[in-house]
């Protein structure tokens, strides 16, 4: 994964210490310098195990573009970056899964057709147009909710409270967005579910027993459909720290989808690039590794396996 | 125990929430006390630092919080006062004396004084900074007879002295930067002598900007500036719209069209001392130029290039007319010579006779001239068996270049020239350019008001640092010299005007139109919009030489406070309200039947 990350971005195009003298009237002598600076005259292998050297401790490298430390870059591009996509996965995850029990329950009426279409739609929808057409009923329309950013640009001494206040309302439409765009897949995927274990023959004998059907349903039916929606979410969250690029351009949302590219736009920026993908292969396996715990804590049969 | 414990954990939430909500009802009355003025902008800023800025908006923010030696008068763009209240010349041309105003102080209460201006200079001319040394390498010798007065010696007479764009810094400030920290030392806030100060950037989101009460030419109406970045214009469009931003400019011409007419709106297009060019590779590998300039070994470009008859056949088969009808949809003009018409004094207009129009007929009698010819019958001229056949690159991150391609390919299919257009990221371009590794591309310019630095993107000394076409002609970088130490505007002008011509027969570069620039404003809140003209337009109202709309923005006389979107959304409650409710209700709902089943 380190020898991906490394020579991945090597392979793009542009030349870091050409981006950072901004094409400035440069002598070479004073690109050399810059290279020299950047570390970026040694040989790619030197360069490389400097790179595995430095990763090991913990290093992660100067940003080309923002001169600062690629860890405190990151770090402030983190927080925006959890708190939407948290907020949106969770949303999407128990809208989606109720949206899917509640269609497969009541198979083939209306509400099912109408939740199916509805999810089918939302989830083939580009997130940015979706987010657009938000943007246009809710903020110019009606004028509930900002476009853009985080925060009310320059809204510095405030309270608590009022800077809580005015994150959220900042954070409803890129949120609602990304709850839109998400639930079709978890809808989908619950509904299939759920029809799947209402077939199997637990159900039928408990049913046999006399159990009321929304007993049966919250008892045997959703627990045993619940497993794969479980594995979608945890992935899901892996994913999570790679944030939504196209989501936070469209609203300038400052996470890690925007980090990202500038990142690429400027430069290439290598050690922040490398830094990026190390946290998002990172966040990956550790999802990954969730979902596999996870599953063995909802399902017995993993679980003592 | 899990349900209690979430049970707990909403309770908790519910709780914070209400107590956020009435410190939110009880702070946003008072919100509106200072008196912010929103410009929206596409890109971020590249920090407060002047040595190492780029980006459009980072001029913005570094020309409101410092000042210039002697400023761009807002009339004509005329060298105007700026720390220098006046200043004269020594008859030979060659001392320059600059009398300092004597009111004017730092952001941090320090008078400035001729020590200041000497250091800036001094320290640009030593570590030889990039992004000013051309604006002072005529500069011998700085003298600082008292506090007030300072004394520039030239080695040769020099035009440049009265238009050096350098931001004049603090000494007590950087003289604690060393050297090699001078590209990046944060400056934040920046300390400056300017009508406002930097104090505040938050990457990708916004720049805060807050007035300056003591500056030395009156204080500004307005008490804070907000920069606002969106990476979406967009979004930025839409913000405008509902007022979040007072002031947009820089945005696509199509979104331009859609606020056209809107109430409360105020859109304006003007002519932005820039073009948009399409560019040759002229480069011929010499000993010289690899020694010299550090150029590439060899050249990709295709040779045929290298003959002006099939650069002129080029310009004759691009109709620029139709360009920018269709592109700008007609906000902008018609291109022909390199010094833009915005600088009116400086720039060729060309005789009807002598323009390159649109006339395929044409661009196949040169191609035949110069020997190409289609032998074959398939279509594309042809010469000692090779056919004619071309790249063009065009830039992935905007559409117009795109489009241009586009239009392009199929009128030199016409002429019978083969192209093929490949659509690349600036970055890659760029390598593409220092590699020689091109044929054509299509990309643009932005001049200063002063014609120099656009004249010198052609010279034979840029080659490998701005010149992007290798073209190297001796009479033009002879006159180039030249035109540096014409005092006289009038000679000057002529041989600016005479190196356009050459410029022009020769083709380095076709230039399709010079773009207008896109700005609009909301008209309900703030009065005092101030276009700065060129001699050749009505001009901007931001993003000019001067600063004269922050200067004269204040709020409009009319009581009427229409404010507006100010508070907090009451259905944000709303929707809270609906979201808790329906968790409880569910968690209700579950633990009654929970309880239930577990008692049977």
């Amino acid at each position: 994964m380190l020898v991906l990350n490394f020579f991945l971005f090597r392979i793009l195009p542009g030349d870091p210490e050409r981006t950072l003298t901004r094409l400035q009237r440069v002598s070479p002598s004073t690109i050399e310098e810059v290279k020299r600076e950047l570390g970026l005259d040694r040989p790619l292998t030197v360069q490389f195990f400097d790179y595995l050297g430095d990763t090991a401790r913990g290093e992660l490298g100067i940003s080309y573009v923002f001169s600062r430390p690629v860890s405190e870059v990151i770090g402030n591009a983190l927080w925006p970056t959890i708190l939407l996509l948290g907020v949106a996965t969770v949303g999407a995850t128990v809208i989606g899964t109720l949206l899917g029990i509640w269609g497969a329950w009541r198979r083939g009426s209306t509400v099912d057709t109408a939740s199916l279409g509805f999810s089918l739609i939302t989830y083939a929808m580009p997130e940015f147009w979706l987010g657009m057409l938000l943007i246009l009923a809710f903020a110019v329309a009606l004028d509930w909710f900002p476009t853009s950013f985080m925060s009310t640009p320059g809204l510095t001494d405030a309270s608590a409270g009022v800077m809580l206040v005015d994150t959220l309302e900042h954070l409803f439409l890129p949120a609602l967005t990304l709850v839109l765009a998400l639930l079709g897949e978890f809808a989908l995927i619950m509904r299939s579910s759920v029809i799947e274990a209402m077939n199997e023959d637990y159900v039928t004998t408990a049913r046999a027993k006399g159990m009321r059907e929304a007993l049966v349903l919250r008892k045997h039916v959703v627990p045993n459909a619940l497993l794969p929606v479980v594995t979608l979410a945890a992935l899901n969250l892996g994913f999570i720290v790679s944030g939504a690029i196209t989501v936070e351009t469209v609203f300038s949302w400052p996470g890690l989808g925007q980090l990202t590219s500038r990142a690429i736009n400027g430069g290439p920026d290598y050690p922040l690039l490398q830094g990026l993908f190390l946290l998002f292969s990172v966040a990956v396996i550790f999802a990954n590794l969730a979902a596999d715990l996870l599953l063995g804590l909802l399902d017995p049969r993993i679980g003592r396996a | 125990m899990r349900r209690i414990s979430a049970a707990a954990l909403l309770m908790a939430m519910i709780s914070l929430l209400t107590g956020a909500t009435s410190a939110g009802a009880q702070d946003s009355s008072g919100k509106d006390e200072k008196l912010v003025f929103r410009v929206g902008s596409s890109n971020d800023i590249d920090g407060f630092n002047p040595f190492k800025i780029v980006e459009i908006p980072s001029y913005e923010v570094m020309g409101l919080t410092y000042d210039y030696l002697v400023n761009f008068s807002p009339k004509d763009a005329s060298p105007a006062p700026g720390l220098a209240d006046s200043w004269e010349t020594s008859d030979d041309g060659l001392t320059w004396t600059f009398h300092l105003n004597k009111d004017a102080k730092w952001h941090d209460g320090k008078p400035v004084t001729s020590e200041d201006v000497a250091y800036t200079f001094r320290r640009i001319l030593k570590e030889k900074q990039g992004l000013y040394i051309d604006y002072v390498r005529q500069i011998d010798k700085i003298e600082t007879p008292d506090k007030h007065t300072v004394v520039f010696k030239t080695k040769d007479p020099s035009v440049q002295m009265l238009s050096m764009l350098v931001y004049i810094l603090p000494k007590h400030i950087w003289k604690d930067v060393p050297a090699e920290e001078t590209k990046t030392f944060e400056n934040e806030p920046a300390i400056g002598s300017g009508p406002f100060q930097a104090v505040e950037w938050k990457e990708g989101q916004s720049v805060r900007l807050e007035a300056n009460p003591d500056y030395f030419r009156g204080a500004p109406h307005i008490d804070e500036i907000i920069f606002q970045l969106y990476d979406n214009d967009d979004t930025m469009v839409q913000a405008l719209k509902n007022g979040e931003v007072d002031y947009i400019a820089w945005f696509p011409i199509n979104l331009f069209k859609s606020l056209e007419n809107q109430k409360g709106i105020e859109t304006n297009s003007a002519p932005d001392p820039g073009f948009t060019e399409l560019g040759f590779n002229l480069y011929e590998p010499s000993p010289e130029a690899i020694e010299e300039f550090g150029a590439p070994k060899t050249s990709t470009g295709n040779p045929a290039l290298l003959d002006p008859l099939v650069r002129e056949a080029i310009n004759w088969s691009i109709d620029e007319e139709e360009l920018t009808q269709k592109i700008l949809q007609g906000e902008g003009i018609l291109g022909s010579t390199l010094v833009p018409p915005a600088l009116a004094r400086y720039h060729l207009k060309l005789d009807e006779s002598e323009i390159q129009g649109f006339d395929i007929e044409r661009s196949k009698e040169l191609l035949e001239q110069a020997g190409w010819r289609d032998t074959n019958g398939d279509g594309t001229v042809d010469k000692d068996g090779e056919e004619l056949e071309l790249r063009l690159f065009v830039r992935s991150e905007d559409k117009d270049s795109v489009t241009a391609g586009q239009f392009i390919e199929d009128w030199l299919k016409e002429a019978g020239i083969g192209l093929e257009t490949k659509a690349i990221s600036d970055t890659a371009l760029t390598d593409a350019i220092y590699a020689a590794d091109y044929d054509m591309f299509i990309w643009g310019w932005g001049s200063d008001p002063d014609p120099d630095f656009i004249l010198s993107v052609l010279t034979c000394d840029q080659i490998m640092g701005w010149s992007d076409t290798f073209w190297c002609n001796e009479d033009y970088s002879r006159m180039y010299q030249e035109q540096k130490e014409q005092l006289d505007i009038d000679e000057r002008a002529a041989t600016i005007k005479e190196m356009q011509r050459i410029a022009y027969e020769e083709n380095p570069y076709v230039i399709f139109y010079y773009d207008n620039q896109t700005e609009a404003w909301r008209t309900d809140k703030f009065e005092g919009w101030t276009k700065t003209p060129t001699a050749a337009n009505p001009g901007q109202v931001a993003f000019t030489v001067s600063t004269k709309t922050y200067m004269n923005l204040r709020p409009l006389s009319s009581s009427e406070e229409t404010g507006g979107g100010g508070g907090t959304s009451p259905l944000l409650y709303v929707g809270i309200g609906v979201v808790v409710i329906t968790v409880i209700a569910g968690i209700v709902f579950f633990l009654r039947r929970g309880s239930a089943e577990d008692r049977a």
